[in-house]
């Protein structure tokens, strides 16, 4: 009766923003990312490749609620670089190790679905 | 499940034809205006099923 | 950093086993994540009841009838139909699929998904939307059972969709996923009652990696990095397919982030 609608787990709304970006008043080249209707999947994978930059000196999500399907990122990195740039990187690197991922799956595959 | 439409019963109910049952002994339909004693006319058998609606009825497959 | 490398040990009709090396533990599980639940499929999603005087209630029939693995191969081509411009639904976001039976004879008559037909698909030759069936000489999944004079007339709209919107959209049965068999990582802590060792069986997997040296030094630095993963699906798409679509689920999700952050910072001067 009170279930939301399943779509809602990744459809974006109107008027709603997928990446919203505020800095942290606090400390300097430091902000608080939210991202709307993802989850761990992106999440987990994001924050671990940002602590791979070596640029980068905090980097960490957390789901809110589990109720709601959007989670909070928090980046602070060096002078001279920005949050948002490193987590752009971040999204690249992954796009490239997906790539040749999917490269090499596929020249394995049809190697050995020839045997089968 | 159903779709939320709720349908009225049409003003003026007394219908050209009678309403179709099921007889619960002999499976026989049976057709029935307002008025009309309940009874089976194949095996007097007294109760009598209402037929499924015509109307189709759309669900949501999960 | 290296490469990450793919080594496909086994392609099956159902699964493909993987070993992925040199990756982050975060990326594979994120990978296993899509593959279970973000790769679009084609499943049935409205049923229109016109006869059913089964055993089964019409809820129940729909809800089994929603269950049955369809052919998605060309899902890409699909439409949402949230996306579609047409009125409630058409032939580029759905599939309409009809089932009849009737029951003439004294003996029970099976339905199997093997019954179902689908309409007339505008588009040539396509097997969208087919249920899928193991092999020619078994007739698929049971659907119903029907006495004498017992009738299923049914009409199914089968949409594209994901399994986080629903189960019956996933098109994997089960991922199997490991790493570290020899447990050198220390990630877990074996229940034992005298020798954990001796107790626990063996993965198949321990064979693909070094056992550990009893007099080695325990490696805090050390970080999962070979995965051994099998996919198996249901026979909606192909394993090597759900992989590769997969992999692109989560490439569009990344870009799409990227592409989110660089219009928010066109907007705002910081």
């Amino acid at each position: 009766m009170n279930a939301p609608d399943r779509f809602e787990l990744f459809l974006l709304p109107d008027g709603v923003e997928k990446v919203t970006v505020s800095p942290d008043q606090r400390m300097p080249n430091a902000a608080f990312i939210k991202f709307e209707r993802e989850d761990h999947t992106l999440g987990n994978m994001l924050v671990k490749q940002l602590q791979q930059d070596p640029r980068v000196l905090y980097a960490a999500y957390k789901v809110e609620h589990p109720l709601f399907a959007n989670f909070v990122m928090r980046v602070q990195t060096e002078d001279g670089y920005t949050p948002r740039d490193a987590l752009k990187n971040a999204c690249q690197t992954l796009i490239v190790q997906l790539k040749i991922i999917s490269r090499k799956f596929k020249e394995g595959y049809s190697v050995m679905s020839m045997l089968e | 499940m159903n779709r939320e439409s709720f349908v009225p019963p049409s003003a003026g109910v007394s219908r050209q034809n009678g309403v179709r049952y099921l007889c619960a002994s002999c499976a026989a339909q049976v057709s029935l205006t307002k008025g009309e004693p309940v009874r089976c006319k194949e095996c007097g058998h007294r109760v009598l099923y209402k037929e499924r609606s015509r109307r189709v009825i759309q669900f949501e497959a999960r | 950093m290296a490469e990450p490398e793919v080594t496909v040990r086994k392609a099956g009709k159902d699964n493909v086993d993987v070993v992925l090396e040199n990756m982050d533990l975060s990326l594979v599980n994120s990978m296993r994540r899509v593959f279970l639940s973000e790769i679009p499929t084609v499943a049935i999603d409205l049923v229109e009841v016109e006869a059913n005087t089964s055993v089964l209630a019409d809820e129940f029939l729909s809800h089994r009838l929603g269950l049955i693995p369809l052919d998605s191969s060309l899902a890409n081509e699909l439409e949402y139909t949230r996306d579609c411009d047409c009125e409630i639904y058409c032939d580029k976001c759905s599939v309409v699929l009809t089932l009849n039976a009737v029951c003439n004879t004294d003996s029970t008559l099976d339905v199997y998904s093997s019954d179902i037909n689908v309409a007339v698909p505008a588009r040539s030759d396509d097997s969208i939307g087919r249920p899928i069936q193991s092999s020619t000489d078994e007739r698929g999944i049971l659907i119903a059972r029907l006495r004498k004079n017992q009738e299923l007339r049914v009409k199914c709209i089968a949409k594209k969709g994901i399994a986080k919107e629903h189960a019956k959209w996933s098109p994997c049965s089960g991922i199997a996923f490991e790493y570290d068999p020899w447990n050198k990582l220390k990630h877990t802590d074996l229940w034992y009652e005298v020798d954990a060792d001796k107790e626990w069986p063996k993965s198949k997997n321990c064979d693909y990696e070094e056992p550990p040296n009893l007099h080695d030094k325990f490696d805090y630095n050390a970080v999962p990095r070979k995965f051994y993963m099998n996919v198996e699906t249901t026979g909606q798409l192909k394993p090597d397919v759900v992989f590769e679509r997969g992999i692109h689920v989560l490439e569009t999700k990344l870009a799409e982030i990227a592409l989110a952050l660089s219009k928010a910072e066109e907007e705002t001067d910081w």
